[in-house]
């Protein structure tokens, strides 16, 4: 297997997951793209020079830790900001791991949703829109929009049902 | 926290920084092949033909494509399959040789999805895969350079 399937891999595994993970520190999924990115830049150099670590999942996670904290620091150059100085002194935990990857599986699930449902979805959880605010706004019945948040989160839960989880074997993990 | 507590809090921090189309892997993938300049593997063509071997997020898979009738045998790797993050139906298909606008049609009939932007010019393919409909499209659209997409047959019959 050449070190670019092997990498590739990697990087679908875990992608979205170190995203989330970024993005419970900066403010917006943009700014968690371009520090998931260059965490994998960074790691592909060493894949790239056949020098894989010893334990690639706490690597990518620690450079993203890494680069994050950069880019917090060179958006408030003057402030001597608890929570970053704090951040670089955090040890990355299983918790946050396991958290950022269940957060993965949601995301993707909503990215996949119907468009409608997926819609209708944002405007009650992430807008605050009550359900008649939705129905008024979207041209729908109130009936169609429980059905449809009714709809998404049963989707949603099922993703995070155990018995969904498969185990994924990596060579090098 | 309780798991039903762990849920909601991930809905809701996933929900309120939610933006369509970003931090996915297929996306991903192609803004930083951009950036690298990653060989893809059709640049591995060889005068006849490439074998690759493409691990999808839910899906292993051997195949070989062919830029001519030349024969190819194919390289086969087993991986487990990966963790499951969609619930989306899992199916069995097996192609030698085919042109790829038949590959589409049968793709959609096992998948019961309909399939856009199939290219007019002759690429033929054989494939042996078994996993989700989207991971099979994101693997062909990245190996053969295509830009399929899966309209699901609810979104046309709204």
């Amino acid at each position: 297997m050449s070190q670019e399937t092997i990498f590739r891999a990697y990087f679908n595994r875990y992608y979205t997951a170190l995203g989330m993970y970024v993005m419970r520190f900066c403010e917006n999924a943009d700014e968690a793209e371009d520090i998931v990115q260059e965490t994998f830049s960074r790691a592909w150099q060493r894949f790239a020079e056949d020098e894989l670590p010893e334990k690639p999942k706490s690597y990518l996670y620690r450079i993203a830790h890494n680069i994050t904290i950069d880019h917090l620091r060179k958006r408030k150059p003057q402030e001597a900001s608890v929570s970053i100085e704090e951040l670089s002194e955090i040890e990355i935990s299983e918790e946050a791991i396991d958290t950022s990857e269940r957060d993965a599986r949601l995301w993707i699930a909503i990215s996949k949703l119907p468009n409608r449902c997926r819609e209708v979805f944002l405007l009650s959880k992430r807008d605050g829109l009550t359900h008649a605010e939705i129905a008024e706004e979207l041209g729908i019945s109130i009936k169609t929009v429980e059905n449809q948040i009714t709809k998404a989160l049963k989707t949603l839960r099922d993703i995070l049902e155990p018995s969904n989880v498969k185990v994924f074997f990596l060579p090098f993990l | 926290m309780t798991e039903k507590k762990e849920f909601e809090e991930s809905i809701r921090f996933v929900a309120r920084n939610f933006r369509n189309g970003a931090l996915l892997p297929y996306s991903g993938w192609k803004r930083f092949r951009q950036t690298h300049r990653i060989s893809t593997y059709r640049s591995k063509i060889s005068a006849a033909s490439i074998v690759a071997v493409v691990l999808a997020a839910s899906a292993s898979l051997y195949y070989s494509y062919t830029t001519n009738k030349d024969t190819q045998e194919p390289v086969s790797i087993q991986i487990s399959e990966s963790q499951d993050i969609e619930k989306e139906k899992t199916e069995k298909i097996y192609f030698k040789d085919t042109p790829l606008k038949d590959v589409v049609v049968e793709i959609e009939r096992v998948y019961d999805i309909s399939i856009i932007n199939v290219p007019q010019e002759e690429m033929r393919i054989t494939i042996s895969y078994e996993g989700t409909a989207s991971d099979l499209i994101e693997t062909i659209n990245d190996l053969m350079n295509t830009s399929l997409k899966i309209i699901p047959k609810s979104e046309l019959d709204r």
